[in-house]
């Protein structure tokens, strides 16, 4: 047997189906089981919104960013201009290098552009000062990485409320928030568990579920299904999905599935740093 | 800023990183600090224990000693020395010449002693040398010396009222072998033991110890005032109903009179506490008897004992030839020595006659006069320790010792009011002796003004005019002199003065110490915070992508770095205190029976502590821990707070 070939696959899905087939040694059933997780595509998409806010939320102008490597200058985002409305849910599309992550973390404020403007809810990052850029991130944006980064001795509660704890909120306030936010995710019976004990579908769940915990106007997600299997991603984009159409948040996913992109309410695709 | 619980629960998840590497820092900055800790409650301990202990004893009382800065000549040709000495000298043996001559005896000033020269044959021809020990140049010198009345008790009585003296005092040795030791026919004192006296090639060579201390270290008198803090329970400086002279004698010899043997250096600590005990018990109402001799006395009875010895050690020898004149020596302790057998010739007797006559007829005393002194023991003081000391123990008593000084004392009170003890003394009162043979104290009533005392007064010649000093030239003295600092001074009878140095000393070597240390634990620190800084660069990265300020960060960190200051400090005092605690049990029970000793403690179970806190010291050190702990993270962390989160989180990977 050669291998998984079909065009139509992802270069993920190729490689699971390539594993499951040279792992077969006649056990039909294990192949059979493989074959199905290959097979799984979202089981219950929610419907696509009509309307969205004409709001604009995240507007980007003219933006570049350059950086060195070494000797070499990259120009990571090349003369990029968006925009993205309030409450619409966009996945940012590109291959690896295509300047998605640059510009979500540009989007964040964690980086500045080296020309053009960026302004999210009302403000100009660039006209913000160190300190008003970490209350922009604590209050106006939340992140969602690929690796998830959740402190591993704090359990699932104490991880949700990092953000509440960088903007002074009193623990029973946040409390309130953080059990509000693990019904919310689904982990409301692991509040008290560590990060070890969580699956990986789970620990990106409570990581979406800090991202919340000070009501911010956007979530930002890096890669945040980069990290799972199949199912699990289905899931977490399918809570994006919820977070956006039941509490009208604001979501920037960046993903390189299309598949995924695809519930999106809006795709941008990027290569070599430009929108294309 | 974040809340300060918030801060302790993030900063708290840190210390589960790297926990091998954790413990290494903490154990090692630790032991830094817990020879601080040990140090501070040892020192604090000690320090208190000798307070406490010198308010007995002469522990607590700030006296220093001053002996006039008298001249002295440095080698025996001082020149200014032979030339005012030459004419007494020519004079003197002109006249015994004359004498000799008229005495038909034979005379050389070439083996004569007595003279205040001797001359001796050179390449140049004839050197005439100083006698240090003849009368004629001890009387140059003090007559040299008294007419400098700054070396008068009065001068420095009022000297040390100027700096603040609350009293003055004055001793000086009343007889002694070791004093006048190269004297010609000087007088001695011995003490008598088991019958006999006890002489000095009975001790052991080296420490002079036991009843026979008190010919080779001396009998002083001494200020009633200080001699009480020496005094034993019960016992007063008055003259006993039998007509008994007070003595503050060295343990060994209250020992030895007791017929106890002395206890070995290995002794325990019991052991020298139940020791004490029984001294202080038997030796209540224990009389002793001193033998004087004067001169002539102690000459014979040196002879009669040869004499005896070689006719013992001869008895069996046939070519022995028996001496002419043959002496006995009374069973009597302290008896006249009497002729036994005398076959010398007329002419021989004449001779010798001649001989006494013509000593007679230049000073020397040539009647033999001995008798017994009945001394009461009143007080013990410690014995001279001349070796070194090796042992922490050995280390700690000799600076706890309180001690009047070497040898045997009496109150000077008994000097004017015993005819006997004033034969004893030979002849003069403490106020008329020569300003050389006395010796002045001053008590102040703060360690300060005792001190600022000896700095300012003290007679301190440095090397230069030691180097000019020649052994034809004395100038150091009278460079002194010159300057108007007429005595050399010390402090005095205990080490009242050192533990106060000291105690005040700890402070400054806990200062550069903990310097140290806190660089040392610092660097060493520093190696663990920043690696666990490093370590954290993507949680950095990550927290400040979840709206941490830069000073939240750092307050994560500087509350991590308490965490760790918090555990140094604990395991730090941990092995201070039982390192403390080990020597205290190990050590005190030792320290304390010296101490008791040493302190003449009215209570023998008096324990001296070498344990104890001073809350500032502690305070001190755990602030310098603190100090070694917030350092050691500033680089590290300004470090962190400077870089990129996005390139640290590029570089991991997101």
């Amino acid at each position: 047997m050669s291998g998984i070939v079909g065009t139509s696959l992802t270069p993920q899905q190729k490689k699971s189906a390539n594993a499951a087939l040279r792992a077969f040694n006649g056990d039909l059933a294990a192949t059979l089981a493989a074959i199905e997780a290959l097979a799984a595509t979202p089981k219950k998409r929610l419907k696509k919104r009509d309307s969205i806010s004409d709001e604009v939320i995240i507007r980007a102008t003219n933006v570049v960013k350059s950086y060195k490597v070494g000797k070499t200058q990259v120009q990571a985002v090349n003369d990029v201009s968006i925009e993205v409305k309030k409450g619409e849910f966009v996945a940012l599309v590109g291959t690896s290098g295509s300047g998605k992550s640059t510009l979500l973390h540009l989007i964040g404020g964690l980086d500045k552009p080296s020309s053009g403007t960026i302004e999210v809810d009302g403000k100009q990052l660039d006209a913000l000062s160190d300190t008003q850029l970490s209350k922009f991130r604590n209050k106006t944006t939340g992140f969602v990485f690929q690796f998830f980064y959740l402190q591993p001795f704090l359990n699932l509660q104490q991880n949700i409320e990092v953000p509440a704890m960088f903007n002074r909120e009193k623990r029973t306030t946040r409390g309130a928030r953080s059990t509000e936010l693990a019904g919310l995710v689904g982990l409301e019976e692991r509040t008290k568990h560590l990060p070890r004990e969580l699956s990986g579908g789970q620990m990106q769940r409570a990581a979406i579920a800090r991202a919340m915990q000070n009501n911010p106007s956007i979530v930002l997600a890096d890669e945040p299904t980069g990290n799972l299997d199949r199912n699990n991603a289905i899931a977490i984009f399918e809570l994006f999905q919820k977070i956006c159409f039941e509490q009208g948040t604001t979501i920037v996913v960046v993903t390189h599935d299309a598949e995924l992109a695809a519930l999106a309410d809006r795709t941008i695709n990027l290569r070599d740093g430009a929108v294309v | 800023m974040i809340f300060v619980r918030d801060a302790l629960l993030l900063a708290r998840t840190k210390l589960r990183l790297r926990i091998v590497r954790l413990s290494f820092t903490i154990v090692t900055s630790a032991l830094l600090f817990a020879a601080l800790f040990f140090a501070a409650i040892t020192v604090y301990g000690s320090t208190n224990s000798a307070i406490s202990f010198g308010k007995e004893g002469l522990g607590s009382r700030f006296i220093v000693a001053a002996s006039p800065a008298t001249y002295q000549s440095f080698g025996p040709e001082d020149k200014e020395a032979v030339t005012a000495l030459t004419p007494q000298y020519n004079d003197l043996v002109a006249r015994k010449k004359a004498a000799a001559k008229a005495l038909n005896i034979q005379y050389d000033p070439l083996t004569d002693t007595s003279l205040p020269l001797t001359e001796q044959k050179t390449q140049g021809g004839t050197t005439k040398f100083i006698n240090f020990a003849s009368t004629a140049y001890n009387d140059y010198l003090d007559v040299k010396n008294n007419a400098v009345t700054g070396f008068a008790y009065a001068s420095f009585q009022k000297q040390a009222k100027e700096y603040g003296a609350t009293q003055t005092f004055r001793s000086s040795g009343i007889n002694s072998s070791f004093m006048s030791f190269g004297m010609p026919n000087s007088a001695s004192v011995a003490a008598i033991i088991n019958g006999k006296e006890a002489s000095q090639n009975q001790q052991q060579f080296g420490q002079p110890k036991g009843v026979a201390s008190i010919t080779t270290l001396g009998w002083s008198q001494f200020d009633d005032k200080l001699l009480t803090s020496f005094l034993l329970p019960g016992q007063d400086l008055s003259i006993g109903s039998d007509g008994s002279i007070p003595v503050v004698a060295p343990m060994s010899a209250v020992e030895e009179m007791l017929g106890l043997k002395e206890l070995s250096s290995s002794a325990t600590a019991k052991e020298r506490l139940e020791r004490l005990v029984t001294v202080r018990k038997d030796i209540v109402d224990k009389r002793g008897l001193i033998c004087y001799r004067n001169g002539a006395s102690k000459a014979l009875f040196e002879t009669a004992t040869e004499q005896l010895i070689q006719i013992e050690k001869n008895k069996n020898t046939k070519d022995f030839v028996m001496p002419a004149l043959q002496y006995e020596v009374s069973t009597t302790p302290c008896g006249p020595v009497s002729v036994k057998k005398d076959t010398r010739s007329a002419e021989e007797k004449l001779a010798t006659q001649n001989d006494e006559k013509f000593r007679a007829q230049f000073g020397e005393e040539v009647a033999p006069e001995q008798f017994t002194v009945n001394i009461r023991i009143v007080g013990v003081t410690s014995d001279v320790d001349t070796g070194s000391a090796f042992s922490a123990t050995q280390i700690i008593q000799s600076i706890l010792r309180s001690s009047l000084g070497t040898g045997w004392f009496s109150p000077s009170s008994m000097v004017a009011n015993d005819p006997k003890l004033a034969k004893v003394m030979q002849t003069k009162p403490i106020e008329q002796l020569p300003v050389s043979k006395q010796q002045y104290f001053a008590e102040f009533a703060t360690y300060e003004q005792a001190k600022k005392f000896i700095k300012e007064t003290n007679c301190d010649f440095g090397p230069a005019e030691m180097q000019q000093s020649s052994i034809e030239q004395a100038v150091g003295f009278p460079a002194c002199v010159a300057k108007g600092d007429f005595f050399m001074v010390q402090s005095y009878g205990n080490n009242a003065g050192a533990i106060e140095d000291f105690r005040q000393g700890f402070w400054n070597f806990a200062k550069y110490a903990g310097l140290t240390t806190v660089i040392f634990a610092a660097i060493i620190m520093m190696g663990n915070l920043g690696k666990i800084i490093a370590d954290s660069r993507r949680e950095t990265a990550v927290f400040r992508a979840l709206g941490a300020k830069r000073l939240d960060i750092a307050q994560i960190y500087l509350t991590y770095s308490v965490f760790i200051a918090i555990l140094v400090s604990l395991v730090a005092f941990v092995i201070g205190l039982l390192a403390a605690l080990f020597v205290d049990s190990r050590y005190s029970p030792a320290v304390s029976a010296q101490a008791v000793l040493a302190f003449n403690s009215t209570d023998v179970n008096k324990k001296f502590a070498l344990f104890g806190f001073d809350p500032k010291l502690i305070g001190f050190i755990i602030a310098l821990i603190f100090i070694a702990a917030l350092l050691s993270t500033l680089g590290p962390l300004l470090s962190n707070l400077r870089r990129n989160p996005i390139k640290d989180m590029r570089d991991e990977g997101v």
